[in-house]
């Protein structure tokens, strides 16, 4: 035993400093979360989150992102699977620019989409004669949380379908399976965990949109102001504690997504 | 690795020293205010080489709320008294009102829903925006709109509350809103602006504050109500204190 802990000079520094930075970047992490919940005014919390305005908005967060989650499965559950199967020129191309709204600020995303679907945009023109106007409607902010959201849905399908491979599915065929009997009984099931966890990614991206939302669909009670909305406007206009009740309520949401997807973050 | 922690530590130190010299005054500013302090800005710092002028603007309640919040400002321009007050204990020496505005109905420059007068921003299918009610000029529009008699068919009409008038400004430049209810000193060439009448009219006052000991606080809070600084605010569309 005396061999095992026998260390050469100097050996055992290196693993003590990156633990310590290790501990320090766990506080870092962890603490606005947990002084959030210190901070708040737990007396008050009863009464301030059962007003109307909040009620609303918490509310409207919920029909929201759930909107763009469907919208991104109905857009993005395609688009995967010819990422992942099909192979057409460009495909590499595509693939960056379904992940450009990940990245891109979501400020610039709420610009964009004002010069796209915007009354006076390049497609918003043309659906505003149809009677369509998008900007400072609940559909609008759908259509922002979607913009953000849909490539955390798309990306983490498409690997799922990568990894699950062709293998199935073509021995499903040789034995007379019909294409949705495949997909039914063993695309489906293979891709179901990416699935899953792609989709609360999504919704909890989409439930935490602000920066598009307030500049596309702008910041009305009961149409456009979700949770995050109100807590902005909470704090613009000096409700601190308002402001810190929402955002508890939505840090209880993505505490909850986080142990959904307890091992599926991480790399297998 | 000795030598990078010991590196680093004389970095940091090093880093924190300020800037030598130089006086800094930090201005907070209704965001009503922007041209004109910017002007004023640059001519205060023309008088006074070697101080620079540190300009950010917001709502009047936003910038409230952060200097309440303990930001580093020198002097504070609100669009708003009862804002000021609400500061207290903060603010150094009496407050100075140093102009007054007054409210314009804007619509883009090709009136896409026919807003003749101000009362058509009650009338059905007007697309609205105002600042947010807690933000002075989301209030004072409100107030306007209340003594011109229209103000429950505007609310019904108003599709966003935004965070600041300038913000207004935009959605309206954008052609997303069909009107707002902005600053007559917010008005641009991108914009059709509509007076209210006098009934309508709400008093609107500019006090501005030091909120520091720092002598350059006092010196432009001084400046800004000096003669020469009501002259710029003037030419900027203001109206006298």
């Amino acid at each position: 035993m005396a061999s095992v802990r026998r260390r050469r000079r100097g050996e055992g520094a290196a693993p003590a400093v990156l633990g310590a930075v290790a501990c320090v970047a766990v506080a870092f992490l962890a603490l606005p979360p947990l002084a959030l919940a210190l901070r708040a005014p737990w007396g008050a919390a009863a009464e301030r989150l059962s007003d109307p305005a909040v009620l609303d908005a918490l509310q409207l967060s919920l029909v929201v992102s759930t909107a763009a989650l469907a919208l991104s499965l109905v857009l993005g559950a395609p688009l995967a699977w010819a990422l992942a199967r099909a192979s057409f020129p460009g495909r590499r191309l595509v693939r960056a620019l379904v992940i450009v709204p990940m990245v891109l600020p979501p400020v610039v995303a709420g610009v964009g989409l004002l010069s796209a679907f915007g009354r006076r945009g390049v497609a918003g023109a043309a659906l505003e004669r149809l009677g369509l106007t998008l900007p400072f409607s609940t559909t609008g902010a759908a259509l922002a949380a979607a913009f953000v959201a849909a490539p955390f849905l798309v990306v983490a399908l498409e690997a799922g379908l990568q990894s699950a491979g062709r293998d199935l599915e073509d021995a499903a065929a040789t034995l007379g399976a019909g294409r949705a009997r495949i997909l039914w009984t063993v695309t489906l099931p293979s891709v179901a965990p990416s699935l899953a966890a792609g989709a609360a990614l999504c919704w909890a991206r989409a439930l935490g949109e602000f920066g598009a939302t307030i500049t596309f669909a702008g910041n009305l009670r009961g149409r456009t102001q979700t949770a995050p909305l109100a807590v902005y406007e909470e704090l613009q206009t000096g409700d601190p504690d308002g402001a810190v009740l929402v955002s508890l309520v939505l840090l209880a949401i993505s505490v909850a997504v986080v142990a959904a997807l307890r091992g599926r973050l991480s790399p297998r | 690795m000795r030598r990078v922690v010991a590196a680093l530590a004389l970095g940091a130190v090093v880093g924190s020293c300020g800037p030598p010299a130089g006086r800094e005054v930090v201005v907070l500013a209704a965001s009503s205010l922007t041209e004109a302090f910017t002007d004023l800005g640059r001519r205060f710092e023309r008088a006074h080489p070697g101080t620079t002028v540190t300009l950010a603007f917001g709502s009047s309640a936003e910038l409230a709320v952060q200097i309440d919040g303990g930001a580093p400002a020198d002097v504070f321009a609100s669009a708003d008294p009862a804002l000021l007050r609400r500061l207290g204990g903060r603010v150094r020496g009496e407050p100075v009102r140093v102009a007054t505005n007054r409210l314009v109905v804007v619509t883009p420059r090709d009136d896409p829903a026919g807003v003749a007068r101000a009362a058509d921003v009650a009338r059905p299918g007007v697309a609205l925006v105002l600042a947010a009610p807690k933000v002075p000029a989301g209030r004072y529009a409100r107030a306007a709109l209340a003594r011109l008699g229209v103000l429950a068919g505007a609310e019904r009409n108003v599709v966003s509350n935004e965070a600041d008038v300038k913000a207004v400004v935009t959605k309206v430049v954008l052609g997303e809103a069909h009107a707002g209810v902005c600053y007559a000193t917010d008005v641009t060439p991108a914009l059709r602006a509509l007076e209210l009448p006098r009934r309508a009219q709400v008093p609107i006052a500019y006090p501005v504050a030091a909120l520091s000991d720092d002598p350059g606080a006092r010196s432009f809070v001084s400046y800004v109500a000096s003669a020469r600084g009501r002259a710029v605010l003037e030419d900027h569309g203001f109206g006298p204190p």
